[in-house]
C-alpha cells in the first residue's frame, strides 16, 4: 500500500463577497510509496500552495480524499488534527518560520513539548539528528544569530525530530543563497536515503532534480511527471527544464 | 506638488491610522478640556465671593502646573509611540520619492489638524463642562450659586499656547526620529529589538532593595512627624524599585524559570515563559508606569475622599468646643491668674458659657530610655529622636477639676496617661526627679487639644503647681530659649440661648481680658471648619481631576500595548500553529499570557498601597484624620472601584487584541 494516495482531489475558492469562484485544483490524484523523494513543479497560481495545504491538514478540500497510511486526513476533525500533524508530519518552510523567542534547540523541541514529553526523552531524540545535521554548536544560539542556512536545518531538525511518516517541503531552498541551496539539498537526500519519505513544492529546476521523482501541476491537475530512474543530475536536470518549456508553450498531454 | 495635495495625504495617512490616531486625539482632547477647565475655575471671579473659594483657587492654580507636566508627559509618550509604529510607513514614502522635506510638510499638516481639532473639541466641551463644576465646587463649599456662564479668554489663550508648544516639540521631535534614520532603518523600524534581553541581576537587587526599603520605612516609622519628612523619599524608592523589579527582576526570575528543565518544557510554561521574557523587554516600562500611576490614582482617591468624608469628625476631635483660648505664659507666675483671669473676661463680656474645659500643662520634650525621662542637652545624638517623649504636665487641682474627681496625691505621687502606649513602670525618673506612680490613667479630658497622635507623648499628673513651677525651672535650665510656657487652656460653648455670635464673642473676649494677651490665640470651631472645608475640597477636587488624567494615560499605555503586542504575536501564533499547536491551546496561553501581564501592575499596585498604609495612615493624623476604620474603607472601596474600571478597560482594549491576533487563526 502506497504512504500517501491523493484521489481525485478539488478545492473551489468562493471569495466571500462575490460570486466569483476560483478553480484552484480540479482533478488531482497521485501516490507517493514509502521512501520516496518527490518534488511538485508548476508556476505561480498553477495550485502548488493549496496542494500542499491541503496535504498538511491545513486546508479541506472540496471534494477527494488524502490518504495517509490508510487514514483519510480530509476526514479527521479539528480536536485531532493538530495531534496528528504533529505525529505523522513534518514540515519546511521558505522562510523557515522559527521563533525568535526561542533558542535554536527548543525551537526544535517545540513539537514534542506540545506532545508532553519529557525533557531526558527530547535530549536523547535530538543528538543524533544534530549529529546528523550538523548543528550542536549553534543550538544554544538563538534565530537571529545564524545564517539562513543553518536557519534552514534548524527547521529540517525540527521536522525531523517526531520521525514523521512524510516530510513537506515548501520551496525549501527559495530564501537561501546556492551554497546553502546545494548544502540543504545533499542533507534531504542524505535523510532520504534513511528511508525517510519526502515531498517537496519547489519552483527550482536544481531543487527538483534532486528528487526522485518530479510531479508537474498546471491548471490544477496533474500535468506530467518523470521518473528519476538512473538518469544522472544532469539528465534529470536536462529533462525537468524542457518539461517545464513544453509546459509554458502550453503543450498537449504528454502520455 | 501641490498644498492639496499635501493636505489630502495628511488626512489620509490619520484616516488609515485611525486605531492609533484616535485615542491619541481622544487623549488630547481631555488633557485640554481639562486643563482648560481646572485654568478657568482658578481665574472665575465667582470663585472669589465663595467663602473658601480663595483657597481652592490657589490649590487649583498650583494644581494647574501638575497637569501641564503629566500632559507633557503623556502626549510624548504617545507620540512618540506613534512614530515609531509609522516608521515602515514613512520609509516607504521616502523610497517612493518623497524626500525628508516633503515628509516633514505632510507631518505637520497631520500634527495641525490633530492640534486644530483637539484644541476645538478640548475648550469647547471644557466651557461646557466649566460651568457644571462650578456648581460642583459651590456645592461642596456650601456657597450659594452665582447665574450666568463665564468664560475665561485668559484661559482659552493659555490652554492654546501651552498646547501649541506641546505639538511644536512633538513634531520637532518626530522630525528628528525620521531624519536620523535611513530609509532601510525607516522600512525596518518597527522590527526593530528583538534580541533577547540580558540578565541584570545587580539591578534587580537594586530594585527589590529600594522597594524593601522604601516598605521598610512606611512598616518602621512610628510618628507622623518623621512619615511626613520621609514619605517622599519612601515614594521614590518605591518607584525606582517598581521600575527595576519589572524591567530586570522580571527577566531574572523569567530565566530562572527557564533553566528549570522540568518545570520549562511542558506545554504552556514553555511557551509562556519565553514569551514572556520578550515581552516583559518591550513592555517592563510600561507596565511599570501602570503600576505607579494606579497607585498615585489610589492614593490620591483614597486620601483625598477620607479627609472629606471624615471632616466633620477632624473637626470634633480637634475643636470639641465653640471655642478654643488658649493662652502661653512667659512669666510662669502669670499661669496661676490665667483661669481667674479668663473667668473675668467671660464675665465682662456677658458671655454665657457651657461645657467649660478647663486645665493648664506644661509640655517638655524628654529623652526617654526605660523608665527615666531626661531634659534634653547638648549630647542629644540623632539616634536619639527616636526616643523623644514629650511630657504634658498638669496638676492635681485641674485634673480633678476637668474629670470631676477627687483624687489625693503626695507630693512624689504622679498619675501617668501613655495616651495609648504600654506602661507598666512602679517608678519614674523625671530629670532626676523620682517620683511613684499612683495609677495609670485610662483617659484624660485635657488631651483632646492636643494631638497625642503626632508624637509619642505621656500626661503626668503632678500632685500640686508647686511641683509644676518645679519643673517648669529644671527645663527652663536645660533648655533655655528654647523652653516651652505654661499653658492654660480654656474651652467652651456658648450657651444655646447666646444671642453673640461666635465672632463677636471672640472679640469681646480678646478685649476684656485683664491680663498679657501677646501669646493668647482664640481659635473658633466655626471658621476652623469653614478652612478646612475649602482646603479639603481643593483636595478632593485636584484629586479626582488628576486621577481622571491618570487613568487615561493608564488605557492609553495599556491601548497601544495591545496592538504592538497585537501584530507581534500574530506572526509567533501563525508559526506555533503550523508546527502543531491547536487553536484551544493557542486561546489558553494567549489568555493566561495577557491576563498576566495585563494584572501585574494591579497587583503590584495593590501590595504598594497595603504598605503605604502604616505611613498614610499616620501622615492623615498629622491632619487630624484619626479615624483609620474610615481609610482602609475608602481604600478598599476606591481599590475595588479601580479594579473594576481595570478589567473593564481590559475587556475594551483586549477586544482590539484579539481582533489582530484572531485574524491569524
Amino acid at each position: 500500500m502506497s504512504l500517501l494516495t491523493v484521489n481525485r482531489l478539488k478545492k473551489v475558492y468562493t471569495t466571500r463577497f462575490s460570486q466569483n469562484q476560483v478553480l484552484a485544483l480540479s482533478d488531482v490524484n497521485f501516490s507517493i510509496e514509502k521512501g520516496e523523494y518527490v518534488a511538485i513543479m508548476g508556476e505561480s497560481g498553477s495550485g502548488k500552495t493549496t496542494l500542499l495545504n491541503i496535504l498538511a491538514a491545513l486546508d479541506k478540500p472540496t471534494s477527494g480524499t488524502v490518504l495517509l497510511n490508510g487514514k483519510d486526513i480530509t476526514k479527521i476533525n479539528e480536536k485531532e488534527i493538530c495531534a496528528f500533524r504533529r505525529n505523522h508530519l513534518g514540515f519546511v518552510f521558505q522562510d523557515f518560520n522559527l521563533l525568535d523567542t526561542f533558542s535554536n534547540m527548543d525551537n526544535i523541541f517545540l513539537p514534542l513539548v506540545l506532545s508532553k514529553k519529557k525533557y531526558p526523552e527530547m535530549k536523547l531524540k535530538l543528538e543524533p539528528i544534530a549529529r546528523q545535521l550538523g548543528i550542536e554548536s549553534i543550538l544554544k544560539k538563538y534565530p537571529y544569530e545564524i545564517s539562513g542556512g543553518q536557519k534552514q536545518r534548524v527547521a529540517v531538525a525540527r521536522a525531523l525530530i517526531t520521525h514523521p511518516d512524510l516530510i513537506l517541503a515548501d520551496e525549501p531552498t527559495g530564501a537561501l543563497d546556492s551554497k546553502s541551496t546545494e548544502e540543504l539539498l545533499r542533507l534531504f537526500s542524505k535523510i532520504n536515503e534513511n528511508n525517510q519519505t519526502i515531498l517537496m513544492v519547489t519552483h527550482s529546476i536544481k531543487a527538483a532534480s534532486h528528487a526522485q521523482r518530479v510531479l508537474f501541476i498546471k491548471d490544477g491537475v496533474v500535468f506530467h511527471q518523470i521518473y528519476r530512474g538512473d538518469k544522472s543530475m544532469d539528465e534529470m536536470y536536462q529533462n525537468i527544464s524542457d518539461t517545464l518549456t513544453v509546459l509554458a508553450t502550453g503543450g498537449a498531454r504528454n502520455e | 506638488m501641490s498644498k492639496a495635495f499635501y493636505f489630502r495625504l495628511a488626512l489620509d495617512n490619520l484616516k488609515k491610522n485611525s486605531k492609533m490616531y484616535i485615542p491619541f486625539i481622544l487623549s488630547c482632547i481631555l488633557t485640554i478640556m481639562m486643563y482648560y477647565m481646572v485654568s478657568s475655575l482658578s481665574m472665575n471671579p465667582n470663585m472669589m465671593e465663595i467663602v473658601g473659594g480663595d483657597t481652592m483657587q490657589q490649590i487649583l492654580s498650583f494644581g494647574l502646573y501638575v497637569i501641564a507636566f503629566f500632559a507633557i508627559i503623556f502626549l510624548f509618550y504617545t507620540n512618540s509611540f506613534l512614530i515609531k509604529r509609522r516608521k515602515r510607513e514613512f520609509g516607504l514614502f521616502n523610497i517612493l520619492g518623497m524626500e525628508k522635506k516633503h515628509l516633514s510638510i505632510v507631518i505637520a499638516l497631520e500634527s495641525m489638524i490633530v492640534f486644530l481639532v483637539s484644541m476645538v473639541l478640548g475648550i469647547g466641551i471644557g466651557i461646557l463642562l466649566d460651568k457644571a463644576f462650578y456648581l460642583l465646587i459651590a456645592k461642596m463649599l456650601n456657597a450659594s450659586i452665582a447665574l450666568g456662564f463665564y468664560i475665561s479668554y485668559q484661559s482659552i489663550v493659555n490652554s492654546i499656547i501651552l498646547f501649541f508648544i506641546i505639538f511644536l516639540l512633538m513634531y520637532i521631535f518626530s522630525l528628528i526620529q525620521i531624519n536620523l534614520a535611513n530609509p532601510v532603518e525607516l522600512l525596518h523600524g518597527s522590527q526593530q529589538g528583538e534580541k533577547e534581553p540580558k540578565t541584570k541581576w545587580l539591578l534587580a537587587l537594586i530594585g527589590l532593595i529600594c522597594l524593601g526599603s522604601g516598605y521598610y520605612m512606611s512598616i518602621s516609622i512610628q510618628d507622623a512627624v518623621t512619615a511626613f519628612a520621609f514619605f517622599m523619599i519612601a515614594v521614590l524608592l518605591v518607584i525606582i524599585g517598581t521600575y527595576m523589579l519589572f524591567t530586570s527582576g522580571s527577566i531574572v526570575v523569567l530565566k530562572l524559570l527557564r533553566k528549570n528543565k522540568r518545570y520549562y518544557y511542558k506545554t504552556n510554561h514553555f511557551i509562556s515563559v519565553s514569551n514572556m521574557i520578550y515581552r516583559m523587554k518591550q513592555n517592563a516600562v510600561g507596565l511599570g508606569n501602570i503600576c505607579i500611576l494606579s497607585t498615585m490614582v489610589l492614593v490620591m482617591l483614597s486620601t483625598t475622599i477620607s479627609l472629606w468624608v471624615g471632616m466633620n469628625d477632624i473637626i470634633e476631635t480637634r475643636f470639641p468646643r465653640d471655642l478654643t483660648v488658649s493662652i502661653n505664659c512667659v512669666d510662669p507666675n502669670e499661669a496661676l491668674n490665667t483661669i481667674d483671669n479668663m473667668d473675668y473676661a467671660i464675665e465682662q463680656a456677658g458671655i454665657q458659657t457651657d461645657d467649660e474645659l478647663v486645665y493648664r500643662t506644661l509640655s517638655v520634650s524628654t529623652i526617654n530610655k526605660g523608665n527615666t525621662y531626661t531634659f534634653g542637652n547638648e549630647n542629644a545624638s540623632l539616634q536619639d529622636i527616636s526616643n523623644v517623649v514629650v511630657l504634658y504636665f498638669i496638676t492635681l487641682d485641674d485634673y480633678n477639676m476637668t474629670e470631676g474627681t477627687n483624687v489625693h496625691l503626695d507630693s512624689n505621687e504622679v498619675l501617668v496617661f501613655p495616651a495609648g502606649k504600654q506602661f507598666e513602670d512602679k517608678m519614674i525618673d523625671i530629670a532626676s526627679n523620682t517620683f511613684k506612680v499612683k495609677g495609670v490613667l485610662d483617659s484624660i479630658k485635657a488631651d483632646s487639644n492636643y494631638s497625642a497622635n503626632l508624637q509619642n507623648s505621656m500626661f503626668i499628673v503632678v500632685d500640686s503647681m508647686d511641683t509644676l513651677l518645679m519643673i517648669d525651672n529644671l527645663q527652663k535650665q536645660a533648655y533655655g530659649d528654647n523652653a516651652s510656657y505654661i499653658h492654660t487652656s480654656y474651652d467652651f460653648n456658648l450657651n444655646k440661648s447666646e444671642e453673640m455670635s461666635i465672632k463677636e464673642a471672640m472679640d469681646a473676649l480678646i478685649a476684656n481680658y485683664p491680663g498679657d494677651t501677646t501669646y493668647m490665640i482664640v481659635d473658633t470651631k466655626e471658621e476652623n471648619y469653614e478652612n478646612l472645608l475649602s482646603l479639603y475640597a481643593s483636595f478632593l477636587f485636584i484629586g479626582i481631576f488628576l486621577s481622571f488624567l491618570f487613568i487615561m494615560a493608564t488605557v492609553l499605555i495599556m491601548y497601544y500595548k495591545q496592538i504592538t503586542e497585537g501584530y507581534e504575536d500574530k506572526k509567533r501564533f501563525e508559526i506555533m500553529q503550523k508546527v502543531g499547536l491547536d487553536k484551544r491551546e493557542v486561546k489558553k496561553t494567549i489568555n493566561s499570557q495577557v491576563l498576566t501581564v495585563f494584572f501585574l501592575p494591579l497587583v503590584v499596585a495593590a501590595i504598594h498601597i497595603v504598605f503605604a498604609f502604616p505611613m498614610i495612615e499616620k501622615m492623615l493624623r498629622l491632619l487630624y484624620l484619626d479615624n483609620t476604620n474610615l481609610y482602609i474603607m475608602t481604600t478598599v472601596i476606591c481599590f475595588g472601584v479601580f479594579a473594576l474600571v481595570y478589567v473593564l478597560i481590559y475587556f475594551l482594549t483586549s477586544k482590539v487584541y484579539y481582533g489582530i491576533v484572531h485574524n491569524a487563526m
